[in-house]
């Protein structure tokens, strides 16, 4: 065995043995993070297996050569007094920056919006409604898509950790003018469009449509009632009562036409089909609501925002909200297929998300 | 009578309606969704960015491997170079989100690898391409050139691990017998090789037959049966220096089936004294024995439960082969499957939620997994002949022993995702057995 | 070298080396001698040769799917070997128990040790000393017949009672 192998042998049994006692990883997640990967290869593991048996240090992954007869007998595999002693002496030869090197147990990105990366980047993680708008420019069938806010502001980066030179070089070399006009060539534009007319939409809207649902159930309720007076008259005021409730009702909404069960239904399948659901998953144990608001065309006004989840541990409920909000982004890309003329009953859609047919654990 | 009943039915409309009505105006419109779909999340990993000359190869090298862990569990779907539109020529360049959400990858990994001599580093970030923002922070990894492949496996663990929001399961190892020769000669001997198959490495030469070997909690250690002796034994041995002992080896008995405790201080097994099969206990260190029971049936495969504090473990004492818990001290145990049909060798998943299984019923055998009060059975596989069943680290997929029928009947590894999808063989220079999964390594 | 090599270490190394010796457990029933112990020097004629035991008087019996009885064949297998020991008292004995691929690995290593043991209390009732009388189980991982078929397995749910010559364990 030559020099080379010998400290290869050496080192790799002191990663080992950082590996094994080393110290724990812990810290708070730095924008960039960096880790070592002490890795015990195939290689050093062969070298110490070469230090007991045969000298044969390279890895042969596929099959080793006559490898009973080669070996010794069991007996003798044991015996390894050169190497063990010197284990743990190695420890600070790859080790040293690493132990410092926090473990990340990576927060969801969401709730976290703090990043010293360039302008780029860090605009659409800390602006979720920035989301849909490049894709609007770029694809044939997509429409207008309506900003909420004016503006998306490419937020100043706060460094809220002072990043470590390896981070810093890598955000410090900014391409941020490459993106920004993506951001703002698109966004700006759409965003004052259509909001206003959204908005007076839905002041003059509202009183003006009488309000009556008219779901099937009715009408045929309606026939049965001409062919008996009598019941007619029981129901009718019923009948009235509910009126009046739809009317209280109305007066804080808006009293636009209901959608059919059909339209309804037709909404449904269309989320259904981009819901993608693996029920091994623990997302798969929550339900998320989820609220979504709609332009006249069908298309997403802004980004669709969890109402509440249930189920699950945070992990999991983060998960089940980004699965809703794709399946919601996905979908509606070219804007859902709603009758314009109730536009108001659709505006706003809370949607909730139920796995739980498709659960397995 | 008649009307008496349509009036009734007219009220309830009516009250329905009226209830319906008020719902529908009352907010926004409601709708529940309840069926979706089960499709793989398409991603694109395109080849990562050599910062240097010497990266070159390796850049490739490492988004391939990702690529390979992700595509494999068979939650995600690879989108081919071939379908970009944008192309990623620089690691810290803006990505057209666009471009990436045409072509519906829903997730994005961008990645870049330095060389300096034997030092790689490999950096990533991963996109929520649909929200258009970035899936955490950019992560980078310090290494050795030798360690590539480790690497890889780590960035994809984050990969998985940042969009499930379960930990992953690809930067580990697993412990198996291999096996050559025809079935009424068969050569074992122990090895370990990385969880997808590569860096197959021996542990023992094929002098002796060797059974059953089991990853401690640590991945450190390995507890096997071996027939050095002429007697089965248990040995432990120690995966870095391949050092061994036997472990337990009274006179006139034999023992096998050994388990780990999580803390990895104790081991549970089965001896076998005057032809009766009872499980055990022993403490590592001071070599102390605890009898869990004591029956005329055979009790033997038990398992602990992740939290140390219940056993599970097979049993004929009905008449058949069942599954049982106890208590990890021994004491009464509840029968808890119920099927037709014999159990063996279940296992605790490291979730605590499940327990995996062999069962045997009319003829064929199958790996399946139930609750841990044995209800929800689900079988996920049917072969011939299969055995034998690990739990992934992260407790998403199971590996077993599928061996196939006849005189050239040879045993393989596979995996099965729990929902039954996924099922795959893993690849193995020879025959394969008896599969232990490690942890996740540090 | 191999195969003598590996024969002599364990002899050498091994408490009844002889007996774990792999060809033992092949289809040819003269392949005790493989190892160079005492039964090959001997002709299946000689009535005191291991040989004769194991042709003339059967070394095996076999077993009903999960099941250690000892049917009425067995018995008489048995009751042969037990006088042939009760002569021939040279001669320590290993019984082997063994099972069928059908089940897994763990319960047929405890199941072939029922068999085994079985066999070794029949014998200590027709009078064999339990000193010489030592059990091992091989579960299904050393079958004789290799189909997968109730002939082969039929074959392979058995015990052995293995000769071990002047070598106590």
């Amino acid at each position: 065995m030559n020099t080379g192998q010998i400290i290869s042998a050496v080192g790799h049994v002191g990663l080992i043995g950082w590996l094994l006692f080393g110290g724990q990883f812990d810290a708070e997640p730095l924008p960039f993070e960096v880790r070592d990967v002490a890795v015990i290869s195939s290689e050093e593991f062969e070298a110490m297996m070469a230090a007991q048996r045969a000298p044969d240090t390279a890895a042969d992954v596929a099959m080793p050569q006559a490898p009973e007869e080669d070996q010794s007998t069991p007996s003798e595999l044991p015996s390894l007094p050169d190497i063990t002693p010197e284990r743990s002496e190695p420890e600070s030869v790859e080790t040293p920056s690493t132990d410092e090197r926090p473990e990340p147990e990576l927060p969801e990105p969401q709730p976290q919006s703090v990043e010293d990366l360039p302008p780029e980047i860090a605009s659409p993680a800390e602006e979720e409604s920035a989301l849909l708008v490049p894709d609007t420019s770029r694809r044939p069938q997509s429409r207008p898509v309506e900003r909420v806010t004016p503006e998306p502001v490419a937020q100043p980066p706060e460094p809220e950790a002072a990043p470590d030179e390896v981070v810093r070089e890598e955000t410090e070399d900014s391409p941020a003018e490459e993106t920004r006009p993506e951001e703002e060539a698109t966004a700006p534009e759409e965003s004052v469009t259509d909001i206003t007319p959204e908005a007076s939409d839905d002041v003059t809207a509202a009183p003006r449509r009488s309000a009556r649902p008219r779901p099937r159930p009715q009408s045929t309720a309606q026939a049965e009632d001409e062919q008996d007076a009598d019941i007619a008259d029981a129901v009718s005021s019923v009948l009235e009562e509910a009126q009046r409730g739809e009317a209280e009702a109305s007066e804080e909404q808006s009293t636009a036409p209901a959608l059919s069960e059909g339209e309804a239904d037709a909404l449904v399948l269309a989320i259904s089909n981009c819901w993608n659901v693996d029920p091994g998953s623990t997302a798969a144990e929550v339900t998320v609501v989820v609220s979504v608001t709609l332009n006249r065309d069908g298309t997403l006004a802004g980004t669709p925002s969890l109402v509440s989840a249930e189920g699950g541990d945070q992990g999991a409920r983060n998960v089940a909200f980004r699965n809703a909000r794709t399946a919601i982004i996905a979908c509606g890309r070219g804007g859902f297929d709603l009758p314009s003329e109730k536009y108001e009953s659709w505006r706003e859609i809370e949607m909730t998300f139920n796995p739980e047919k498709m659960r397995l654990r | 009578m008649m009307r008496l009943l349509g009036n009734l039915m007219m009220m309830l409309v009516a009250a329905g309606l009226w209830m319906s009505a008020a719902q529908a105006q009352d907010g926004p419109l409601r709708i529940e969704i309840t069926d979706g779909v089960m499709e793989p999340l398409p991603y694109a990993v395109p080849d990562f960015i050599p910062e240097n000359g010497a990266a070159e190869e390796m850049a490739e090298n490492v988004a391939r491997v990702v690529a390979a862990d992700l595509s494999g569990t068979g939650l995600f779907r690879e989108i081919e170079e071939d379908a970009y539109i944008s192309r990623i020529t620089s690691f810290s360049s803006p990505v057209e989100f666009a471009d990436w959400r045409a072509i519906n990858a829903q997730a994005l990994i961008t990645g870049s690898v330095a060389v300096e001599g034997e030092d790689v580093t490999v950096k990533f970030r991963i996109w929520d391409v649909f929200a258009g923002q970035e899936l955490g922070e950019g992560l980078q990894f310090a290494g050795t050139r030798s360690g590539w492949r480790r690497m890889a496996h780590k960035v994809a663990d984050e990969v998985y691990s940042r969009i499930t929001g379960e930990s992953g399961y690809f930067d580990s190892r697993v412990v198996f017998v291999s096996e050559t020769g025809p079935k009424d000669d068969r050569r074992k001997r122990l090895a370990l090789m990385d969880y997808d198959g590569a860096n197959v490495q021996y542990l023992t030469d094929s002098t002796s037959l060797v059974l059953a070997p089991r990853f401690s909690p640590t991945g450190d250690r390995v507890l096997y049966t071996s027939f050095e002796s002429g007697f089965p034994r248990i040995y432990i041995m120690d995966v870095a220096d391949v050092d061994r002992r036997v472990l337990q080896s009274q006179e006139g008995t034999m023992s096998f089936a050994p388990r780990f405790s999580p803390d990895g201080q104790q081991v549970v097994f089965s001896l076998e004294t005057g032809g009766n099969t009872d499980i055990y206990l022993m403490d590592i260190s001071s070599g102390e024995e605890t009898r869990l029971t004591r029956a005329p049936s055979i009790e033997t495969a038990p398992s602990f439960s992740p939290d140390g504090d219940q056993i599970v473990f097979e049993s004929d004492r009905s008449g058949s082969r069942q599954l049982y818990v106890m208590p990890a001290t021994g004491g009464d145990a509840q029968r808890i499957s119920q099927g037709s049909g014999n159990y063996g060798t279940p296992v605790w998943s490291p979730r605590g939620d499940m327990i995996a299984f062999t069962k045997q019923s009319k003829g064929r055998f199958h790996i399946g997994v139930m609750k841990t009060d044995g209800s929800a059975e689900r079988l996920l596989t049917a072969s011939f002949l299969e055995e034998g069943p690990t739990w992934s680290p992260n407790g998403r997929v199971i590996m077993f022993t599928r061996e196939t029928q006849g005189a050239q009947g040879q045993a393989g590894l596979y995996t099965v995702d729990i929902t039954g999808r996924n099922l795959k063989q893993v690849r193995t220079p020879d025959g394969a057995s008896d599969p232990s999964w490690s942890p996740l390594q540090e | 070298m191999t195969y003598l090599a590996k024969s002599i270490l364990l002899v050498a190394g091994l408490a009844l080396a002889a007996c774990s010796n792999a060809d033992r457990f092949g289809n040819n029933g003269a392949g005790a001698g493989a190892g160079g112990d005492a039964a090959s020097a001997d002709s299946a004629s000689d009535p005191k040769s291991p040989l004769y035991f194991q042709e003339a008087i059967g070394d095996r019996v076999y077993f009903e799917v999960d099941r250690q009885t000892l049917d009425d064949e067995a018995k008489q297998v048995l009751d042969g070997q037990a006088s042939w020991l009760t002569e021939n008292t040279d001669y320590d004995v290993v019984i082997e128990g063994h099972a069928d691929e059908q089940g897994t690995r763990e319960y047929n290593l405890a199941l072939g040790a029922r068999r085994a043991s079985a066999v070794r209390e029949y014998l200590e009732s027709r009078g064999v000393s339990s000193d010489r009388l030592k059990t091992v189980s091989y579960g299904k991982e050393r079958p004789i017949e290799i189909c997968s078929e109730e002939s082969c397995y039929a074959k392979n749910r058995r015990a052995v009672t293995v000769l071990a010559s002047g070598l106590t364990g």
